[in-house]
């Protein structure tokens, strides 16, 4: 599904460039679930951000190809690149409070990735239910603008009222009946297509109450609904292939197992592939099947997972296992300061 | 045997209003609802649970950061000159006396560290405000030297070391003034698995070679169960279940522990039947006006939905109570649900 | 309804501020001003006077006099304007729609320029595109409107000819020749309603150069702020969110990015529209626009002290309008922004006492009198009762009564100059310490020594930030060689005078740069020119640095003082005090800073450059104070904090060692940019005519003097003396962004 070849990446910084990856190969077969583990710095969301060049302006792919269902999309047209992002390739982020828009409902911002990549099924929907595609926009602003003008009106008014000139302030009176006028002969419009694709897809990732939740704010949710508005999202494209960028780093213990549970139930629905990028090992060996385990922004070992645990080879992948606290209370086989060195 | 208790907290409460527009209370949030504990002499202390749970309010209150509602907090002769006194009661001089004795460890130790101060002053800091600053240069080598730090970063901001390094400067600065508890607010949970080895090492090491009594609170089990000795676990502002270590995590008693042990990924034994807690962490907040209130036995959409996805999967899973009760409800037959006690 | 309740609260809120506005112009005009000069006019007979005196409680003590003044403002008796021979609250609201009509225009061509222009900018970030912007905005703030508004009626107006001179309307075509109904008084829209394109034309030519300038100073400060917010805001996460949608760049651009860096625009525009009402008393004044700013200037300059007051009264009941609208636009924009927040019981006793006040002018005199002496007893006695109980509790709170005491103290020395001296000791002490302790020093510093010196790798690395510093170092220079570079006539007693400079046979010569020969009558010549009286605008130029040096130092001294330790306390302290400090700074805040200043300078009549200086110090604390009690309220939940109180460190030590270090970087670049405000607030009040004294040179007064030439073609009088205002500026202002650059940690990587 997904194969990378020798990606290279570097990053410029105030102090030189850095190479946040150092020849990256891995692939993704169909239908399975493919853990990335490294610890901070690895290079693991390097590696994910530059398959799809998603990488902030400092950070360039200098080297290396990205295989997507055999198509090579390192070098493709933008317009293709967006195609697949969202559409072939949808992505969750760590914190779903902060990557998601805090001044767009969710229904707003889920119906951003079905018109950019439903818009066929949406017609269909709309022409098979006799519904309008999208709601007609109304000519109308955002409410605070409308309060704005409202209030700022009212106040002049009120201004040269007291101070005994009606007539200065019949501009702004002007103004507050044009727009009640234009409410009056705007009516209420029904569900469209769009209305309908979003809360479908708020239902896929269990969410109680769709109509309530589409037309609600992020922060209004917590945070165990965010990632799940996150996951409807990346899927609302009818993606082939998830990338899962520490889904639950941000979350408690009882809803990361709950949002795990999801994505493998999902996983094994659609027979998506999913890429989980995470520093948990935990979290890899429940969830997984294979893991390729980074350091240094390279992979050091790639192998299934009970393999990996059970009889680890690459000497990071040893020490990494060993520092974990696994019930006893011997001491944890770590060096007293500094880093692995020279692994 | 009789335990030598360092600490004793009894039946400690804070309640931080809620407030309507108008400025009277509607509402509580119960960040401590009665909390008992015993914090033993020399031993680690492990307070574990989600967020929201009241940990760090605990933590604030031992350190006296906060004021509690009621309750009380006694310490033992252990503390000198504090024999028997209420941590609540203390004259400001006695405070003084106290705050010698306890240090603390933040989780985020870029935070913990003033940006524009030298690590020397840092560290010494805790020697200054007490008014011991003969010998200050040899004191602080000596602490840094303590924590695998030596002279060479006396002289240096905190943003030129890694996270690790942070860390330990914050052990340091709590290790000032030889106290006898060392209160831990996630200490390594904002550090890499090998990093946070380091770290559980090093406290190890310096509990034993200065004798000290640790408080150690945290929400990853496997860190604790590494670390404590005894352990509580928390859950709205309750402790629901209070145990040794071992006792705790091979025969968990409560059922919210059972699931939270559940949640926990590991990755040696996954095998094992999982229990899986449905629904959001309830809110702690407990409305005044009574049919505010939802009924003990009403689940909540959320949960019936996931009911259903679990339905056939080999997992069991326990209802959240909708209300602040620490009992969660195990479902009887397809409509019913019961409180489990 | 959350929201209603929200509003009814800030209305509520807005009460007392607007008392606290009427108790300064009380002050103002009682304590130091004539309070029945706006009622006295020619005719008023002596009877009348008395009678007069009577009726506004003259003769009975002070609390009388200030219920009967809130009564009068309350009904609209704002007494006589001398000046335009009519009754204020009669002409109040034809000068209202004009500056409004006037306002309006200019923020909507502020608005819509800057916000694209911020966001191109944002969007090309680092590029020559964001570059030139920058600059643009930059010079926009460092232009003193007023010399802009000469330059432009110069170039466009007068040689040009493109555009008219001055006025609102053409007299001939709206009066003689084709007179329409003019109810509105909004000339545009009266304009429409008549159906006449050409009255249509004739308004908006004569509103296109006033607008302008009026426009340009608020555009600069929006691009600038609109600039940063879309940077902050594309590095957010969501922005990711959004690309990984499949959205193109300019739909993540317009359509998440844009939105949410409006919210914090937003929260400017209110200000800024308060902005350009306190900027149009200097564009009015040039293009004699006949609204309350002009109005104003010319009360102040013959001392009408009831047109002075109600613009001051009412510039102050706009901006709080404004800020009101833009606190529930700002609630409405942006979903996260609790409504919720409850009145506190002090907020509660102060709106009930504030309304019982307002009612209580309406009943019987001494019967108010009373209920209001009751009133402000009792809530006295609560202060003073909660101190009281406070300090029992907390005696080391003692310590922050010393604190005010010593802050006061160094605010005297400074004002004084004995500040110099003291620091000259504490310099002389500091050496001495250093050199006793030089090993440990040397080591300490060794870590402070490499910021400094990347600190000055970066200042050369950005070309803007060394001609910023360039700037300031030779208009410093100036100052400081001031003798060798324009040495006075020898006969001048004061050097500082203008008077004593004037050459009456040689006014009117025009610059003649390098190439001067003994024409002039000089030795050699003019150099830049000399004004109608014969003043050699070189000298004054190079003489008139020192008087903007003197005030900037000082108020910017003074006002940094205040505010860190003020602003620190309150911040860290939070509750009550920071609420009571917080409303005082509200209500200073509330009138327009120029404003104000000049009512104190007008009202007072006194004309030094003292009275100059205080003025300008009252104006300029409580912005400053704010901006570091923002930063010491949000170091004072910072971890490192917590740490400190849970070793047993004190208020005082945490305020000193914690909170104040960490505010430095702000506190170091507003003294710095406002060095630059200072001096162009300080010219503005010269260019008015309230230049510290008439004898004094000052660059703002030598404005002044070239307006009146500038007619006959003379631009050199105004051109040089605004060019030196403005590069002053402008070089602070490169300075405090450079420094902004390299102490803001979130720019170095």
């Amino acid at each position: 599904m997904l194969e990378i070849k020798d990606l290279k990446t570097n990053f410029n910084t105030y102090d030189g460039v850095v190479k946040a990856l150092d020849g990256v190969n891995l692939s993704v077969k169909d239908g399975e679930i493919f853990g990335l583990v490294g610890e901070t710095g690895s290079g693991k969301s390097v590696t994910c951000y530059s398959a799809l060049q998603l990488l902030p302006k400092t950070g360039e792919v200098v080297e290396g190809t990205v295989l997507l269902n055999g198509e090579d999309i390192t070098y493709v047209s933008e317009r293709r690149l967006r195609e697949i992002r969202g559409g072939e390739v949808g992505i969750i982020f760590q914190d779903p409070l902060s990557a998601l828009n805090p001044v767009m409902t969710i229904n707003e911002q889920i119906g951003e990735v079905l018109t950019l990549h439903q818009d066929k099924e949406l017609r269909q929907k709309a022409s098979d239910n006799d519904i309008p595609v999208y709601t007609s926009k109304k000519f109308s602003f955002s409410p605070g603008i409308e309060f704005t003008v409202l209030a700022i009106c009212i106040s002049f008014i009120s201004l040269f009222a007291m101070l005994g000139q009606f007539s200065f302030g019949l501009p702004f009176f002007f103004v507050i009946v044009l727009m009640l006028l234009r409410d009056y002969l705007q009516q209420d419009i029904p569900d469209s297509a769009l209305d309908i694709m979003v809360m479908e897809s708020l239902d896929k990732v269990k969410l109680p109450n769709p109509r309530q939740i589409a037309s609600s704010y992020p922060h209004e949710l917590s945070g165990g609904m965010q990632q799940r508005v996150m996951i409807a999202m990346a899927l609302a494209g009818k993606a082939k292939m998830l990338i899962a960028d520490e889904p639950t780093t941000a979350l408690d213990v009882t809803i990361q197992a709950q949002i795990l549970q999801l994505i493998k139930d999902i996983q094994k629905e659609e027979n998506m592939s999913v890429l989980l990028i995470t520093h948990d090992l935990g979290v890899v060996a429940e969830t997984c099947e294979r893991v390729a385990v980074m350091y240094k922004g390279k992979i050091v070992e790639e192998n299934t997972v009970n393999n990996i645990f059970k009889n680890p080879q690459h000497p990071y992948t040893k020490a990494l296992l060993n520092a974990i606290p696994k019930g006893g209370k011997e001491r944890l086989k770590v060096p007293d300061t500094g880093e692995y060195g020279s692994i | 045997m009789m335990r030598e208790y360092i600490i004793q907290i009894k039946d400690l409460r804070k309640h931080f209003p809620v407030k309507n527009v108008w400025g009277t209370d509607i509402a509580l949030v119960k960040a401590l609802d009665g909390v008992d504990l015993n914090i033993e002499e020399g031993k680690t202390f492990g307070i574990v649970g989600e967020s929201g749970c009241g940990k760090t309010t605990l933590m604030r209150t031992l350190l006296r950061l906060v004021e509690p509602t009621s309750g009380s907090v006694l310490l033992s002769d252990q503390f000198l000159g504090l024999k028997g006194r209420n941590l609540e009661n203390l004259t400001n001089e006695e405070l003084r006396l106290f705050r010698r004795q306890i240090g603390v460890v933040f989780q985020d130790p870029m935070g913990a560290l003033n940006p524009r101060m030298l690590i020397k002053d840092i560290v010494g800091e805790p020697l200054v405000i007490h008014g011991k600053t003969e010998n200050f240069r040899s004191k602080v080598i000596e602490l840094l030297n303590n924590v695998g730090l030596g002279e060479e970063h006396l002289y240096r901001y905190p943003h030129e070391f890694s996270g690790g390094q942070r860390q330990r400067i914050v052990i340091a600065r709590a290790l000032a003034l030889d106290p006898k508890v060392l209160v831990l607010d996630e200490p390594t949970s904002a550090l890499d698995v090998s990093v946070q080895a380091q770290i559980l090492n090093l406290l190890n090491d310096l509990q034993v070679k200065f004798n000290l009594t640790y408080v150690f609170i945290s929400h990853d089990l496997s860190v604790i169960e590494y670390m404590c000795d005894r352990l509580a676990v928390m859950y709205l502002g309750k402790v629901v279940e209070e145990a040794d270590t071992e006792e705790l995590f091979f025969n968990p008693q409560h059922p919210y522990t059972k699931a939270l042990l559940s949640a926990t990924p590991q990755f040696f034994a996954p095998d094992k039947k999982r229990i899986m807690i449905l629904g959001d962490v309830p809110s702690p907040i407990t409305y005044l006006d009574e049919s505010k209130a939802k009924l003990a036995t009403e689940i909540t959409v959320q949960e019936r939905l996931e009911i259903k996805a679990l339905e056939g999967k080999e997992i069991d899973y326990i209802v959240r109570s909708s209300l602040n009760e620490v009992f969660p409800l195990k479902k009887v037959s397809n409509e019913h649900y019961a409180r489990v006690k | 309804m959350k929201l209603w309740i929200y509003v009814v609260r800030r209305l509520a809120l807005t009460i007392p501020v607007l008392l606290g506005v009427t108790l300064i112009t009380f002050y103002l005009s009682y304590g130091m001003g004539d309070p029945l000069a706006p009622y006295v006019t020619e005719k008023t007979t002596p009877e009348q006077y008395a009678e007069l005196i009577d009726k506004h409680n003259l003769d009975e003590p002070i609390q009388y006099q200030y219920i009967t003044y809130l009564r009068n403002i309350i009904t609209f008796e704002w007494g006589y304007s001398k000046v335009i021979n009519q009754d204020v609250s009669e002409a109040m609201p034809e000068k209202f729609a004009a500056t409004l009509e006037l306002s309006i225009l200019a923020f909507i061509v502020s608005v819509a320029t800057a916000i694209p222009l911020g966001i191109f900018s944002s969007i090309r970030q680092n590029r020559w595109h964001d570059h030139s912007i920058r600059l643009f905005a930059l010079f926009g703030s460092a232009i003193p409107i007023f010399w802009f508004a000469l330059f432009l009626q110069y170039i466009v107006a007068f040689k040009m000819d493109l555009l008219p001179l001055s006025l609102r309307y053409d007299p001939i075509l709206w009066e003689i020749t084709d007179p329409i109904k003019m109810d509105t008084n909004f000339l545009l829209i009266d304009a429409i309603a008549a159906g006449s394109l050409p009255h249509f034309m004739d308004a908006l030519k004569h509103m296109i150069l006033p607008a302008t300038v009026l426009a340009y100073g608020s555009m600069a400060t929006i691009i600038r702020l609109m600039r940063g917010n879309m940077l902050d805001v594309l590095g957010q996460d969501y922005i990711r969110t959004a690309k990984a949608k499949g959205l193109s760049e300019r739909q993540v651009t317009f359509g998440h990015g844009a939105p949410n860096a409006m919210i914090p625009t937003v929260t400017l525009l209110g200000m800024g529209f308060a902005g350009l009402i306190n900027g149009s008393v200097l564009t009015e004044t040039i293009f004699t626009w006949p609204g309350l700013g002009a109005w104003a200037i010319t009360a102040m300059r013959s001392l009408d002290v009831s047109a002075i007051l109600a613009y001051t009264l009412f510039s102050a009941f706009l901006y709080i309008i404004a800020n009101l609208i833009v606190d529930i636009l700002y609630a409405f924009l942006d979903p996260r922004v609790e409504l919720g927040g409850h009145l506190s019981l002090g907020e509660i006793i102060v709106v009930s006492f504030s309304v019982l006040l307002l009612l209580a002018t309406f009943m019987d005199i001494s019967i108010a009198v009373v209920f209001s002496s009751l009133i402000i007893i009792s809530l006295s006695l609560l202060v003073l009762y909660s101190v009281a109980i406070r300090l029992t509790q907390n005696p080391e709170d003692l310590l922050l009564v010393g604190l005010f005491v010593g802050t006061l103290f160094v605010i005297w020395s400074i004002l004084t100059g004995l500040f110099m001296i003291l620091l000259f000791f504490s310099l002389v002490f500091y050496s001495l310490y250093v050199l006793y302790n030089w090993a440990e020093i040397q080591e300490s510093f060794a870590p402070k020594y490499d910021e400094l010196k990347r600190a000055a790798y970066q200042i050369r690395r950005n070309p803007l930030t060394m001609l910023g510093l360039f700037l300031v170092i030779s208009l410093l220079s100036i100052a400081l060689f001031a003798p060798f570079l324009a040495p006075p006539s020898e006969n001048q007693r004061d050097v500082m005078s203008m008077e004593e400079h004037f050459e009456f046979n040689y006014d009117h010569q025009p610059p003649c740069y390098f190439s001067c020969t003994a024409e002039s009558g000089q030795e050699d010549g003019y150099i830049l020119g000399s004004t109608d009286r014969g003043y050699d605008i070189y000298y004054g130029i190079v003489w008139g640095s020192r008087t903007s040096l003197d005030v900037a130092v000082k108020v910017v001294l003074t006002g940094t003082f205040i505010a860190a330790i003020i602003g620190a306390v309150s911040g860290y302290y939070g509750g009550k005090v920071d609420d009571i400090i917080m409303r005082i700074t509200d209500v200073f805040i509330a009138i327009p800073g120029l404003v104000l200043a000049l009512a104190i300078i007008a009202v007072t009549g006194d004309n030094s450059i003292e009275m100059l200086m205080y003025a300008l110090i009252i104006v300029w604390w409580p912005g400053f104070t704010r901006v570091i009690r923002a930063e010491a309220l949000r170091i004072r939940k910072l971890p490192y904090i917590e740490a400190a109180k849970a070793a047993g460190a004190s208020d005082f030590r945490i305020i000193f060692k914690h909170v104040l270090p960490n505010c430095i970087t702000s506190i170091i670049v507003i003294a710095t940019m406002d060095m630059g405000g200072i001096v162009l607030s300080l010219a503005a009040l010269g260019f008015l005519g309230f230049g510290g004294g008439a004898d004094l040179a000052e660059w703002g007064k030598l404005v002044a003097f070239g307006q009146d030439d500038m007619l006959k073609g003379e631009w050199w009088g105004f051109f040089f003396p605004g060019l030196a205002v403005a590069l002053w500026a402008f070089g602070f202002y490169l300075l405090g962004d450079g420094v902004r650059d390299i102490l803001d940690p979130k720019q170095r990587n």
